[in-house]
């Protein structure tokens, strides 16, 4: 983050359709040449913020601005913005070439430097062979390259990226994801794209805004999301996990979440940064490979390691790791996962197996709604 | 099998029934005896005729007139209608009423355009006939626009807009160039229906000039003679042509 320069600020963005809120008084800034995420499932508003960054909605109320400047009312043709859309929107009856010139042409320049602006593009995307074909005789992962060539050839401030690769099979998915980040590299201009694939968010982005119901859930680096997530919501939501919610009891100096009538430790430090108190809804967050699995030898008790008993029901080897999900006695779930190499100890599905973790890997959230604990309408 | 064979019989009964009349008409047209009872050999007599029959060049000039004004009308103001219909109404009732002067009985249609010219005492002229047939030929462009535009994906306009053009640009260099082959179809049919349209016509034309079918109907009072057949022939074949092209431009896929 270092250099970190605002670019683009929304304040207080509310817009709803009827009765739904897709923009919930959202407020946040994504930095000049940064890889932004917005996160979420379908219907969670983060393609409405998109299309408010577009021009193609306008807020109920509250701004955006870009350079400090108000561009809430700026018509979509006027913005330092484009976009690539998820269905792409090539024009069919133009070729790639005039499809990449078209927005050029818009600005009025010579033919001279149209020419070579979209030259330039062509090599960029690796496809200057196709100038002259039209768009229905392109392969998906073509097509893709040449939605994006076309938006990133007018070198907008900002790019937005529509589900860039919901379109692509999985193999392609997976290497347009570093192709894209190549390229915004590479172009050093800021994009913003819209995904619910966390995935796809993780891998690719320098920070995501996790959204639900038109509200901003959690904006940080991948690292912040999956690490110290702000709310149940976003620790689910981002990755595996396993959940134990309760209530935030102490005894003595140590913390505890009780939880089904157990009590499983949680370090001070996690109490002290999520802010919660004594009495809060909380849970806590283990995810799969911070988590242990080994026979069962009930006598065993530790002060470090928080334990639970259950039946193992299923076992995977995906090569570099193990997976195992376990039922517990209490009726929970849950799933670990273990490096492959280690000479892990021969566990058998239906066997009885002890899963534990130590405390300090447990993550606490509060397990209210609306994140932090803090009291919200 | 036998039933199969009963059908094939059926159908070829009917497209007989349906083509005969028509196929003797073109037969006949070419008739040197002129007599339908009797074959005189192959000959192009009854075509010369037409040519230098003044009367009859100038109703086709008419006829032509009407045709191509009310089809340009419709066209711009039928597209336009299609838009307005697919992009902002989305009304049952709305649709609905736009499409039904094409299933009006014409007689009705005519009646009611020829109180309308009466009561605002417009003198009935080829203007007055132009007016009428734009009244259908709206419908007719509008609904086989519509149909183009359904297929119409409207990010392509948001992604005109988002590379810098403004609206009216985005229309002409990315909107009308998708929908054309939509409105060329919807103006060939619209063309064709006028060419040959006859009751609207005939209640709303003025006394001096009339259209090709008015003409031809004036003529065969006194019996069919040769001639006609050649010019019904000609009509025949101008209708068929402008229905073919309008067709294979219609579907989905058009051009591209």
């Amino acid at each position: 983050m270092n250099g970190w320069k605002e670019l683009i600020r929304l304040e207080n963005v509310v817009k709803r359709f009827g009765s739904t809120v897709a923009a919930d008084r959202i407020s946040l800034s994504i930095g000049e040449g940064e890889f932004f995420a917005l996160l979420g499932p379908s219907g969670c508003g983060k393609t409405t913020l998109l299309r408010m960054l577009a021009g193609f909605e306008t807020p109920d109320s509250g701004m955006i601005l870009l350079d400090g400047k108000d561009l809430t009312n700026v018509k979509p043709w006027r913005r330092p913005v484009n976009m690539m859309f998820q269905s792409y929107a090539l024009f069919p009856h133009m070729t790639v070439y005039d499809n990449i010139a078209y927005g050029l042409r818009q600005e009025g320049l010579s033919s001279a430097e149209i020419d070579r602006r979209v030259q330039q593009v062509l090599e960029l995307i690796g496809l200057p062979e196709l100038a002259k074909r039209k768009p229905a005789s392109l392969s998906g992962g073509q097509k893709q390259r040449v939605a994006l060539a076309r938006a990133i050839v007018k070198q907008p401030r900002v790019l937005l990226l529509d589900e860039p690769l919901a379109a692509l099979d999985r193999k392609l998915r997976v290497e347009m994801r570093l192709e894209l980040k190549r390229l915004q590299n590479e172009v050093g201009i800021a994009f913003v794209f819209v995904t619910h694939d966390q995935e796809e968010a993780l891998t690719m982005a320098d920070r995501a805004a996790v959204m639900k119901g038109g509200r901003v859930m959690q904006i940080g680096t991948p690292e912040e999301l999956y690490n110290t997530p702000a709310n149940l919501y976003v620790a689910q939501f981002i990755g595996e996990a396993n959940v134990f919610s309760g209530r935030l009891e102490s005894h003595a100096d140590d913390w505890v979440v009780v939880a089904n009538s157990n009590a499983y430790r949680v370090s001070r430090a996690e109490v002290q940064r999520t802010g919660l108190a004594r009495g809060a809804s909380a849970a806590i967050v283990v995810r799969p490979e911070r988590m242990v699995i080994q026979p069962c030898e009930p006598e065993q008790t530790s002060q470090t390691l928080n334990r639970v008993f259950g039946r193992l029901l299923e076992t995977a080897y995906l090569g570099s790791a193990r997976t195992f999900v376990v039922q517990t006695d209490d009726g929970r779930r849950l799933s670990i996962q273990t490096p492959a190499t280690e000479s892990a100890p021969a566990l058998r599905t239906g066997e009885q197996v002890c899963v534990g973790w130590n405390f300090e890997s447990g993550i606490l959230v509060s397990a209210s709604e609306n994140g932090n604990g803090k009291a919200e309408d | 099998m036998r039933v199969m064979n009963w059908l094939r019989l059926h159908t070829g009964l009917v497209y007989l029934f349906l083509y005969g009349p028509i196929l003797m008409l073109i037969l006949l047209s070419f008739n040197r005896s002129g007599l339908p009872t009797a074959w005189g050999g192959f000959s192009l007599h009854w075509y010369q005729e037409l040519l230098s029959n003044k009367t009859l060049l100038n109703a086709a000039l008419n006829s032509l007139l009407v045709a191509g004004g009310s089809t340009l009308v419709s066209a711009v103001f039928g597209t336009l209608l299609a838009m307005g219909l697919e992009r902002i109404a989305r009304n049952v009732v709305l649709d609905a009423f736009v499409f039904l002067p094409m299933i009006i009985p014409d007689i009705v249609l005519a009646i009611a355009l020829l109180s309308f010219f009466t009561f605002i005492e417009m003198p009935l002229s080829l203007l007055t006939i132009t007016i009428s047939h734009i009244v259908f030929n709206i419908a007719f462009v509008a609904a086989i626009v519509r149909t183009r535009l359904s297929y119409f994906d409207n990010t392509l306009e948001e992604a005109s807009l988002d590379l810098g053009a403004p609206p009216v640009q985005t229309f002409f260099k990315i909107t009308l160039p998708l929908i054309l082959p939509g409105i060329i179809a919807g103006s060939l049919l619209a063309f064709t229906i006028s060419l040959d349209e006859f009751v609207i016509a005939f209640f709303t034309a003025g006394p001096s000039r009339p259209t090709l079918p008015i003409l031809i109907y004036s003529m065969v009072r006194f019996g069919v003679t040769p001639d006609v057949n050649a010019l019904a022939t000609i009509v025949l074949s101008i209708s068929a042509l402008l229905i073919l092209i309008s067709q294979r431009m219609g579907g989905s896929e058009g051009f591209f």
